[in-house]
């Protein structure tokens, strides 16, 4: 896994630099599933800041038709992939049926405790039944103009002004978490975020987790982060988006030099926190989580 | 050095994997395992691969029988996951994945949901961005997401991260 620290279109777009995974080759996850609708206004569990940034995700959807010239000069697989799709059915969100795709709520590790499950690509077989489809979890972002859902005309839900919209396609390729160690009942799965990799924070928190090993876990300084969805701030002095304030305050909170490379020492470890106020214990969820497996 | 710690836990994980997927074939505990590189490698994740695709059938197995319940381990499974206040991390960490039942090394315990970006739209949209905001993008005409995937999404990091001090230019000559 890598820690890739931000994306910054991606993270802007879909309203949250939270949850985003990253696989090799380049796809990136977000597991808000931001493409798709949040809870309306008096629904369970509706959050006006999320809903606003998913309306304006949305609004920017990408046009990934064989026309867009940015997918002709990029590898070429978002149309490719697309094309062989399934379309999602109407009104079903990606993953809503399958109670196993709760992944994003792996947090980090706590401070000195090691990860206890591993992010791996997996790819769902071209020929998976039928009646498994509707269950996978991710769907891709990108839909063609042209592809529309020739249901969304129906007039069941008795709203006039809805027009056809471009339909969303189940995406074969996902990540699966594997638990590395034995988990009893009550333990919470742990994910190695992976930060060994993040240019300015050094905010290590590298967890061996083979069978065999132990303590060989590093515990990086973090900074807290909820939901950006649960308040994030507005904005920062350089006008940037909100998202942008909080990479910078976490690199403010975490940098450190890069002789501390993990090697320094836990009394210097420690100097060094209490000097930056670090928490104890590692956010859930932090400003941003990328990895790229 | 980070680079190196990376390949080390890439490899643990590996490692780590190859031993649960062994270990469910052959029902023993930890082996030997072969040499990390060429095809001692692809042997060990084509098997790690395998086992994980079992996994897979399993739970999307479970979830089509009539008394699947999110929390509750299904028929035939020792395991399930819940979505709970994180009982490690306290309160202030908000909710956490949560094993009920128990599980052994190697099941998979839940899968990755939501929207999946294609590198060309990560770069088209982190490049939108970077306009938007009057950074300056100089001439790249060696540009290609195809031809730098992974390393790609980390350069494009390097600059929001460091945004202010270092140019997209230097972004793009960072070695990796």
């Amino acid at each position: 896994m890598r820690a890739l620290g931000g994306y910054a279109g991606v993270a802007q777009a879909t309203g949250s630099p939270d949850y985003l995974l990253g696989r090799a080759g380049g796809l990136l996850f977000d597991g808000l599933g931001s493409t798709f609708d949040s809870p309306a206004p008096g629904e369970e569990g509706h959050n006006p800041v999320l809903h606003e940034a998913l309306i304006k995700r949305d609004a920017q959807a990408v046009d990934v038709s064989p026309s867009n010239d940015n997918m002709k000069e990029g590898s070429g697989e978002g149309a490719a992939m697309l094309g062989d799709a399934w379309p999602l059915p109407p009104g079903v969100l990606a993953g809503a049926g399958n109670g196993w795709a709760n992944g994003h709520f792996a947090n980090h590790p706590p401070r000195g405790a090691p990860a206890n499950v591993i992010g791996w690509p997996y790819d769902f077989p071209p020929q998976l039944p039928a009646r498994l489809r509707h269950l996978l979890p991710n769907c891709y972002a990108g839909r063609r103009a042209d592809d529309l859902d020739d249901v969304a005309a129906d007039s069941t839900n008795g709203d006039a002004s809805s027009s056809p919209q471009p339909r969303a396609r189940l995406c074969r390729h996902s990540i699966v978490l594997v638990a590395a160690t034995r988990l009893r009942d009550g333990d919470e799965c742990f994910l190695d975020y992976g930060f060994e990799h993040d240019p300015i924070g050094h905010t290590s928190a590298t967890t061996s987790v083979t069978s065999s090993s132990s303590g060989s876990e590093e515990s990086g300084a973090v900074s807290s982060g909820d939901d950006a969805a649960a308040g994030a701030p507005e904005s920062n002095a350089t006008g940037l988006p909100a998202w942008f304030h909080a990479a910078k305050m976490r690199g403010d909170t975490l940098v450190t030099s890069d002789d501390d490379d993990g090697e320094g020492g836990e009394s210097s470890r420690s100097a060094h926190d209490k000097q930056l106020e670090v928490p104890d214990v590692l956010c859930a969820k932090m400003h941003v989580q990328c990895f790229v497996f | 050095m980070r680079q190196a710690r990376r390949q080390q836990r890439e490899t643990e994980d590996e490692a780590c994997l190859f031993n649960a997927a062994h270990a469910a074939a052959k029902g023993s505990e930890d082996v030997d395992l072969p040499a990390s590189h060429g095809a001692d490698r692809q042997l060990r994740r084509a098997a790690i691969d395998a086992h994980v695709a079992r996994q897979v059938a399993l739970l999307m197995g479970s979830l089509l029988g009539p008394a699947y319940r999110p929390g509750v381990p299904p028929p035939g499974m020792s395991y399930a996951v819940d979505v709970q206040p994180s009982v490690a991390l306290g309160p202030e960490a908000g909710r956490g994945l949560i094993v009920r039942g128990a599980c052994q090394p190697g099941d998979v315990v839940a899968f990755y949901p939501g929207t999946v970006y294609t590198p060309a739209e990560v770069a088209e949209q982190t490049l939108n961005t970077m306009q938007e905001h009057s950074i300056h993008v100089p001439t790249m005409p060696s540009f290609d997401p195809s031809s730098c995937s992974e390393h790609l999404l980390l350069r494009l990091t390097w600059l929001v991260t460091h945004m202010g001090l270092r140019s997209v230019s230097f972004m793009f000559r960072c070695a990796l």
